[in-house]
């Protein structure tokens, strides 16, 4: 509908009025990199936990025990993320 | 039945393989990646094990291909095109043929030796409730171990990487 | 090989396809019609409350009550010219943009809004939808990238990281209601529920589950990614026409989703005294959960991105695990027969 033609303002990104200026794509947030990794590690855990999680009932309360030391373990890693994200001059 | 679900996920996986190897942006080879492991998560699903394949989806597909896809737009300083790659010389040609002949020899000759029984085996499905109580009760020592595994390898890798930036805003050489 | 089906029996195989419960459902109830119409409606309900609570009237002239408006705007829509910024990637966009709504519309199958009204019930329902939602991230990225600037990059990164950080107390947050009822299927969950709801023994999973759930949605207090006053639209900047319209309902039949995931999980779904049908109640408890939702837009502040992430990773997180030292409380108490069907 209606002549569509290239036009160079138009086709420009939107910058609330001004020209845009510099590379769009840099290094912002490069410090939540720990959070990241976290995910990936907690998206496995949770696929053991949830297989706990279903055989609860079943189990004799001694043997949950390891299965919360390895929670426990993982604390330590989550721990130095939180610490390393809060550093934005190292990134 | 099953066959033709399994000759369509065969070609969603190696045709998305092969269309993130030949793709000219990193990008589009993430993409590309992405779908091949969409596929591998319908193979999962065709081998009975529904849970893996839905894990398989929000982790790999889900965790593992966003963070390249993160390392792609954050740390390459280009805007991400692929340089040009020089084309093989002869002697890289035929390195890539006899390579090809040789692996397709292999793959023939188990195919054709191996006896295999015309009929499929009973897909033996087990509870995820059973997999919970022997992961808690026979396989705790190893979760054990894959806990301290996983930790030390983030804590390393996180260490890694916050050392390389450390030396390059320094300013010194490396 | 056997030989070629007649046309006749391609017809009546049709027919037989189009007239199954399945397909019925797929299209109408709980499926297709239902979710774009729910979606449509949440879009003008939304506009309606939160001018009520911010003292206007909210769309008034596109039929009674401007309930139409939403009609409008997708006319609108669809016949504006989609302008895309000359060195964003056009194809990239409209893919990303069709795959959100597909996204968005995915896990309606595994939801049931009644006695076995339910599109495919999977014995693995609940972790389907969660790999469904887990899926967002990496195309919000895309598009956030794909756009080429810099309001919309930045905003896909803080999209990004705030659904990352937000989706671990997720799920651990439901982690309770998987241990009372030793199923991870969504009809067997609400079904558990014929005695108590599950909003009480799981009260901390619930508020856990509530928060996470509107990090997800991008809603206020979490939206950064779209940040109004900072970053015009976030990550969806540059798409307009059809891309945009695709985007804005994703969004919208997403929180219909969340809701109604919510409802399922511990709002009791279907159930509710006989007065009224199972489906109905479902559809009043889901719409209920959107209006809080709404609501809490009009009422809360914006948090600071350093303090959402950490949140979720520290307080968030710690609530969900304390959910979980509760239910197991709660079953060596010897109360988990309650919830056993």
């Amino acid at each position: 509908m209606g002549a569509k033609g290239r036009d160079p303002i138009r086709d420009a990104p939107f910058e609330s009025g001004q020209t845009h200026l510099g590379e769009a794509r840099q290094r912002y947030m490069m410090q939540y990199y720990p959070y990241l990794i976290m995910f990936v590690v907690f998206d496995v855990v949770a696929m053991f936990l949830f297989t706990w999680g279903l055989a609860f009932i079943a189990l004799p309360l001694s043997q949950d025990f390891l299965f919360l030391v390895f929670l426990v373990i993982l604390v330590a890693p989550l721990g130095y993320a939180l610490y390393l994200s809060g550093k934005t001059e190292i990134w | 039945m099953p066959d033709v679900a399994f000759v369509a996920l065969s070609v969603l996986i190696i045709g998305s393989a092969i269309f993130a190897l030949e793709a000219k942006e990193l990008i589009y080879g993430a993409v590309g990646l992405a779908f091949s492991l969409i596929g591998v998560a319908g193979l999962f699903i065709l081998l009975g094990a529904e849970y893996v394949a839905m894990f398989q989806v929000s982790v790999y597909v889900g965790a593992v291909v966003v963070l390249i896809l993160f390392t792609i737009m954050l740390v390459r300083r280009e805007s991400g095109r692929i340089v040009e790659e020089e084309e093989p010389g002869r002697l890289g040609r035929m390195g890539a043929f006899v390579a090809g002949l040789v692996a397709l020899a292999v793959a023939g000759a188990m195919i054709l030796l191996v006896p295999v029984s015309p009929e499929a085996p009973e897909l033996h499905r087990v509870l995820l409730r059973d997999i919970g109580v022997s992961l808690a009760s026979s396989y705790s020592v190893a979760l054990v171990i894959l806990g301290l595994l996983i930790g030390a390898t983030v804590i390393g890798g996180l260490t890694l990487a916050k050392i390389d930036r450390e030396k390059r805003t320094d300013g010194t050489a490396q | 090989m056997p030989a070629l089906p007649t046309l006749q029996e391609i017809v009546s195989l049709a027919v037989r396809i189009i007239t199954s419960r399945t397909f019925l459902e797929i299209v109408f109830f709980p499926g297709l019609l239902n979710v774009t119409l729910s979606a449509a409606l949440l879009t003008w309900l939304e506009r309606k409350v939160i001018a009520r609570v911010q003292l206007r009237i909210g769309p008034l002239y596109a039929g009674i009550w401007g309930i139409l408006q939403p009609i409008a705007d997708g006319v609108k829509l669809m016949f504006k010219e989609m302008i895309f910024p000359e060195l964003a990637d056009a194809k990239l966009l409209m893919l990303c943009a069709l795959s959100l709504m597909l996204l968005a519309i995915a896990p309606v199958v595994a939801i049931p809004f009644g006695e076995g009204l339910v599109i495919a019930d999977m014995d693995i329902g609940l972790i389907y939808v969660f790999a469904a939602l887990s899926l967002f991230p990496s195309v919000i990225l895309l598009i956030g990238w794909g756009s080429n600037s810099k309001y919309s990059f930045l905003g896909g990164l803080r999209s990004l990281f705030q659904q990352v950080s937000y989706e671990i107390p997720m799920w651990l947050s439901v982690l309770g209601i998987v241990m009372l009822t030793g199923t991870l299927n969504l009809s067997e969950i609400v079904k558990a529920q014929q005695n108590v709801w599950f909003v009480v023994p799981q009260a901390v999973g619930f508020a856990v589950f509530f928060t996470a759930g509107l990090a997800e949605l991008e809603r206020i207090p979490f939206d950064l990614p779209e940040a109004e006053t900072e970053l015009v639209m976030g990550w969806m900047t540059e798409l307009s026409g059809i891309a945009f319209m695709l985007g804005f309902l994703a969004m919208y039949t997403k929180l219909y989703l969340m809701s109604a995931l919510i409802t399922a999980l511990f709002l009791g779904g279907w159930l509710g005294p006989s007065i009224l049908p199972g489906p109905v109640w479902f559809l009043l408890k889901t719409f209920l959960v959107c209006t809080v939702m709404i609501v809490i837009r009009g009422a809360f502040p914006r948090v600071r991105v350093d303090l959402l992430l950490k949140a979720g990773w520290t307080r968030l997180l710690l609530l969900a695990i304390a959910n979980i030292f509760v239910t197991v409380v709660l079953i060596l108490l010897g109360l988990g027969w309650v919830w056993r069907v």
